[in-house]
């Protein structure tokens, strides 16, 4: 059972994961905002920096559409892990990758429904209590 | 194991140092769910930066923030980082 926690000062869902980033030879640690109302995942501006990412060497050009507008993301192989006592499950995705802009510094990167939808998700703020029970992975590894 | 498992394993190292790896990082994101009134106290309109469980740094913007982490030597893929204010913006995603 993974579990997620209620965060920050906003009461908002995360979760933690290890993300890797293998043709650009990045990886580090991570904790997303759960949004089951974003298809894909995403990474934000101060997620990219903090990791190291040259912006400079990123490809791709994907529409993504939201409220007020529609943005235009670079789109990267990753690979999205998250564990529990069990067992190390990953996840094989296309991340986008949100452009660097100083307005948007303060939020965080989303965890979307193409991993959340491989879950079942016991979301019950009220008694902080936020965990997921995975149903499939691209690989599992047990501990 | 598979071939795409064994593809996966060649990027990821070992399962359990990732898992260690993992739980020095939840400990560390709950740095910032277990303190909110220290936390807008302390550090309101801030910048903020936790490692290994604890409050690390803090500052205005965030360039300087990360600057602070590397004179500190700490690994920023391994720090998490959030802007501290009671009244943030609403978020519609």
């Amino acid at each position: 059972m993974l579990k997620g926690r209620f965060g920050d000062t906003s009461g908002r869902p995360y979760l933690e994961a290890k993300i890797f980033l293998p043709r650009l030879n990045v990886s580090g640690d991570i904790s997303f905002l759960v949004d089951t109302g974003a298809d894909t995942c995403i990474l934000m501006p101060s997620d990219g920096i903090r990791l190291g990412i040259d912006y400079a060497l990123l490809r791709g050009n994907r529409e993504c559409q939201g409220i007020g507008c529609t943005i235009h993301t670079f789109v990267e192989k990753a690979i999205l892990v998250f564990s529990d006592e069990k067992a190390v499950y990953t996840y094989s995705v296309d991340l986008d990758i949100h452009a660097l802009d100083a307005s948007l510094e303060s939020v965080p990167s989303l965890l979307g429904r193409e991993v959340l939808d491989r879950w079942s998700m016991n979301y019950n703020p009220s008694k902080n209590q936020l965990t997921f029970a995975v149903v499939t992975s691209d690989a599992t590894f047990p501990l | 194991m598979s071939s795409k498992e064994h593809q996966i394993l060649a990027i990821i190292g070992d399962p359990q140092k990732i898992r260690q790896e993992m739980l020095d990082f939840k400990r560390t994101a709950r740095t910032f769910s277990s303190d909110k009134v220290h936390l807008l106290a302390k550090y309101r309109k801030q910048w903020v930066a936790a490692h290994d469980g604890k409050i690390v740094a803090h500052a205005a913007a965030l360039p300087r923030l990360l600057q602070i982490l590397d004179e500190l030597g700490i690994p920023r893929q391994k720090a998490m980082i959030r802007y501290i204010d009671q009244n943030a913006r609403k978020l519609i995603l």
